[in-house]
């Protein structure tokens, strides 16, 4: 039999497989059918492959020892990196949203203590004078103003307190303690060279003399409940940093509570008249006492910059009034009043 | 099927351990016969197999579907074998030489073919190029369409198909009287 010349002869093969296209197939079944060399190699293809898929038919499964052995050497799996919370779905999205809050209300409170404070100050409701006992005190406190990341001298100086060592070293009832002082540390050099208690400069009630209590453990440390009532502990609980634990834990710098009013010889009884008569003005009230000539104030919060403008008028106020980073002490406050010394 | 397939698939991406049992299970025994192919003892070819799975666990999580899941395979098991042969060059033994022949014969999926015709046309592949050799293999023993090949050896379809054709020709030449139209 004469050998086809024609090149769809090798396209046999394929057109056995089915790999040839419609049209390629056309062309085929028309050359066969007047190629009887292509019709008897395209009947010995088709054999020769039914013979393949006859004698080779499905493979033989994988011997279990080598299954077992690629299964033992594979490599453990890294483990996965977790998603961002945003890409999380149910209680995992949640928890991060909860976790980018908490962080949006960290962020919040370390904005500067001074814009905060106008907002803190105006938003606060209460028209009259309310004395709360220190806890109640420091939670409402917590609530309406922002608090700042505490100075490590200051966790330090907690953590002190906490233990009750400041105080204890010092002999000082803990429970008759007098309000924390305020935090500011740069206020403390002027502290410790304030004179010391003269006979122009009584004690307030029956609280042991404690007129300037070392700065960096006064910051918000729990003084007890005594004192005046919160005031003190309005720096302690909650703002001093290790009472309320997670956020709460963070201090602030403590409103002032504690004041003194320098003025000229012989003008203490005056001003303590004069005080006394602005400070119910404004709606408040002050217990003065003697030796040393000290004002108990309770004063309503929205009052309290207008007590602190009239206070600069009077004398010279310790610490400063116009460092603008800590508002004079809301719901209560100490003023000292003092006649200069030697000038 | 392909249902099937795209979730265990899913698993193979993730290193899942169950999804590679799968993977063993069905395509095992393909690329453990298609390594026998490729190797000179039954060792030689669990090595092989061995090397190649461990290769599809590494790119597996990179496998994007371009190309069906079978072809992929496939690919990367021809890699493997074309260079393991590359690396016994020039030793070369024809099949029927093979030290694998006597364990090859107990196969089940050779029990039918046991016999005369078996051997001949062994021995008939045996005498085709290497080129030629792979393309019968793949698409006579193992199945794979033209296009797969042409995947799985990194050759146009065109190439396939004009080997094939080749390769066919000289088969019959070769079991001519065996294999009978």
């Amino acid at each position: 039999m004469p050998e086809c010349k024609s090149p769809l002869r090798e396209e046999l093969k394929a057109y056995v497989d089915g790999e040839l296209s419609a049209g390629e197939r056309a062309r085929v079944e028309k050359h066969l059918k007047s190629c009887d060399t292509c019709q008897a190699e395209l009947a010995s293809l088709q054999q020769l492959t039914k013979t393949f898929a006859t004698v080779f038919s499905e493979p033989a499964p994988l011997p279990a020892a080598l299954r077992a052995r690629i299964l033992s050497q594979l490599p453990e799996p890294a483990p996965a990196r977790p998603l961002p919370f945003w890409r999380r779905r149910g209680p995992q999205a949640l928890g991060g949203g909860v976790l980018a809050f908490a962080c949006a209300v960290w962020l919040w409170g370390r904005v500067p203590q001074e814009a905060l404070q106008e907002k803190a100050l105006s938003s606060a409701t209460a028209s009259a004078p309310v004395v709360l006992p220190a806890p109640e005190v420091a939670q409402d406190r917590a609530k309406e103003l922002p608090q700042a990341a505490p100075t490590p001298e200051a966790a330090t100086a907690n953590r002190a307190m906490a233990r009750g060592e400041v105080f204890a070293s010092k002999g000082a009832p803990r429970l008759a303690s007098p309000p924390a002082p305020p935090v500011h540390l740069a206020d403390s050099p002027k502290k410790e060279e304030a004179p010391a208690p003269s006979e122009s400069r009584l004690t307030f009630g029956g609280a042991p003399s404690k007129p300037m209590a070392p700065p960096l453990a006064s910051s918000g440390v729990p003084t007890g409940g005594g004192g005046i009532p919160g005031s003190g502990s309005m720096a302690g609980n909650g703002r001093g940093g290790f009472g309320g634990g997670g956020f709460k834990a963070k201090a602030v710098l403590a409103p002032i509570t504690e004041l003194t009013l320098t003025v000229a010889a012989g003008k203490v009884d005056a001003t303590v008249t004069e005080l006394k008569k602005q400070i119910e003005e404004l709606g408040g009230s002050a217990t003065v006492t003697e030796k040393p000539k000290k004002l108990t104030v309770t004063l309503p919060s929205e009052k309290a910059l207008q007590l602190r403008s009239q206070l600069e008028t009077l004398g010279k106020v310790v610490p400063s009034l116009k460092e603008g980073k800590r508002d004079v002490g809301i719901e209560s406050l100490e003023i000292t009043v003092q006649e200069e010394s030697g000038n | 099927m392909k249902a099937e397939e795209a979730r265990w698939l899913a698993g193979l991406r993730r290193g899942d351990a169950a999804a590679y049992g799968w993977l063993l299970d069905t395509f095992g025994g393909r690329v453990h016969g298609l390594a026998r192919r490729y190797t000179r003892s039954e060792a030689d070819a669990e090595d092989l197999t061995q090397e190649i799975f461990l290769a599809l666990h590494a790119s597996l999580p990179k496998f994007r579907g371009e190309a069906a899941l079978s072809t992929f395979i496939y690919r990367v098991a021809m890699n493997h074998c074309l260079k393991h042969r590359a690396r016994q060059r020039p030793e070369s033994v024809p099949y029927d030489d093979l030290p694998l022949a006597s364990p090859e014969q107990q196969r089940p999926d050779r029990v039918a073919a046991q016999g005369e015709l078996a051997s001949t046309i062994e021995a008939a592949l045996a005498t085709l190029s290497l080129d030629h050799r792979d393309v019968v293999v793949l698409h006579e023993l193992h199945g794979l369409t033209y296009a797969e090949c042409a995947t799985a050896l990194g050759v146009p379809v065109g190439t396939v198909k004009s080997r094939l054709f080749n390769a066919f020709k000289r088969l019959r030449g070769q079991l001519e009287g065996y294999v009978h139209a």
